[in-house]
């Protein structure tokens, strides 16, 4: 369930690394903890996050989820589909659910995130 | 493991064979979800959910002076309902808060079901002996752990429920029962639900339930009936506009508060709690719960702080998404009160949300 050509983080976000940009998204595992999702609050374009600060809030029914930038850098796309269509998320997480790109300024970030094996056992034999 | 300690329904089992996600919930583990909180709440409305609400508590008063007693305890008058009806009231402290709110089934003058919320069973049954008189001749008994309890809602429930049951069942009007034999077993049929949808509620001894879920499911195939979780209970009864003890209802939240002053007979000369109850309504500071549309999907969660010109007037006691409005909603305890349809704002993580206040319910099914 979990694949292998992405990067993760703790906090159940997956990330394709593609040389200076990396694409964000949360996990299949996330998606079905939070259940239904109504509402987003997506960072803006041109945004900056430093590593570990929350760029977005996932509302699902049952609660609100803090999405946390897993690596420092400026936002450089975010998924407007979300705003009409949040369920996107529920349907295809790795896929047209994805939330934002951003643009990497510390190259090094990248090796703290977790290995798709790194990742299948934080959330256990699911 | 670590909900070792919680009860479990009778309908644990088959709940967990269908999948459910469980929580706890009032000294219970109790389906929170089966298919998706959004996808069961569509079934209510559209076709047909069915949920486990075994936890509930049971007690029954029997005996020459039921009816003065329950009348002396409850915000309602007993007297109104008639033989095989059931009403709906408030049991408060002298101070007029609220100790629990609470369904009233009237066999006859001299025995009564009372339904009270899992966690408050055990309080309304010690306050309910505590405040008995020999004058009374009443008996009060937990009837608890002799009843599961089983909700089918939706505008198909009636469909369902007639292939099951005699057809005359669907001449039972809404806040009337029955009692019926099933599978040699008496059980207890009652129009009557927390959703805003039409639909019965079962009561039925603990070793019929599980079959009884398992027949329901079977003949609700063909009627798109699902089963429904908690928090597809709580987004229903919200849009319903229907409050929930613990969050409208409390010791610190009397029935005035909450608005539930067409539930209070004020027209008796004693119940517990009326000298407050009194007070309080007259009182032009007494703080009332309203309802308010969030003007995005956000949702208004309890605490969230809610501002009316600029000023906070009170607190959000619960909030959801609602599918029919598309709409964050919630309900709130506030004093001074907007008007319908004043714009108010929403404190959420730092942010001013804009919101409306909003007449409840959110949401009436049409008859």
């Amino acid at each position: 369930m979990v694949p292998s050509n992405l990067k993760y983080t703790q906090d159940h976000e997956w990330v394709q690394v593609e040389n200076d940009r990396v694409t964000v998204g949360i996990t299949e595992y996330a998606q079905e903890e939070l259940g239904d999702v109504v509402y987003i609050d997506l960072p803006a374009v041109g945004e900056k996050f430093k590593a570990k600060a929350g760029m977005a809030s996932i509302e699902s029914v049952k609660a609100v989820s803090d999405i946390y930038a897993p690596i420092t850098g400026e936002i450089l796309e975010v998924n407007d589909n979300l705003q009409h269509s949040p369920e996107l998320i529920n349907q295809d997480p790795y896929g047209k659910g994805w939330i934002a790109v951003i643009e990497v300024a510390e190259a090094n970030e990248l090796k703290s995130l977790l290995t798709a094996q790194e990742y299948q056992k934080l959330i256990g034999e699911k | 493991m670590e909900n070792d300690h919680l009860n479990k329904t009778p309908l644990y089992n088959i709940c967990h064979k269908y999948a459910a996600r469980f929580t706890p919930f009032a000294g219970w583990l109790l389906p929170l979800q089966f298919s998706g909180i959004l996808q069961e709440a569509k079934a209510v409305r559209y076709n047909a959910g069915l949920f486990d609400v075994s936890h509930m508590g049971e007690i029954e008063v029997t005996g020459a002076g039921a009816c003065a007693f329950l009348n002396s305890m409850l915000t309602n008058n007993v007297d109104k309902a008639r033989d095989g009806q059931v009403i709906y009231a408030i049991l408060c402290f002298p101070d007029g808060g609220a100790i629990d709110d609470l369904l009233i089934y009237k066999y006859n003058d001299e025995r009564f079901l009372l339904v009270v919320n899992a966690i408050n069973t055990k309080t309304v049954l010690q306050y309910l002996k505590k405040h008995t008189a020999p004058e009374f001749m009443v008996e009060i008994t937990d009837r608890s752990a002799e009843f599961a309890l089983l909700a089918l809602q939706g505008p198909n429930a009636v469909l369902i429920m007639r292939e099951l049951f005699p057809p005359t069942l669907s001449a039972l009007k809404p806040f009337r029962f029955l009692t019926l034999p099933w599978e040699e077993q008496n059980i207890m049929l009652s129009r009557t639900g927390y959703t805003g949808e039409d639909g019965f509620e079962i009561y039925l001894p603990p070793t019929k339930a599980e079959a009884l879920w398992q027949e329901l499911m079977r003949i609700g195939e063909g009627y798109g009936l699902l089963p429904a979780g908690l928090g597809a209970r709580d987004l229903l009864r919200q849009e319903a506009g229907l409050p929930l003890y613990g969050q409208e209802l409390s010791p610190q939240i009397s029935p005035v508060q909450a608005g539930l002053e067409r539930f209070i007979d004020w027209s008796k000369p004693k119940f517990s709690g009326l000298d407050s109850l009194q007070a309080e309504r007259n009182n032009p500071a007494t703080p009332r719960r309203i309802g308010l549309i969030s003007a995005r999907a956000a949702i208004p969660r309890p605490g969230v702080l809610v501002y009316w010109e600029d000023q906070p007037i009170g607190q959000v006691t619960s909030g959801t998404f609602s599918p029919v409005l598309q709409k964050g909603i919630g309900m709130a305890l506030v004093n001074p009160i907007p008007p319908v349809g004043s714009k108010i704002a929403l404190q959420l993580r730092g942010d001013y949300h804009q919101a409306e206040r909003a007449s409840l319910p959110f949401y009436q099914r049409k008859r």
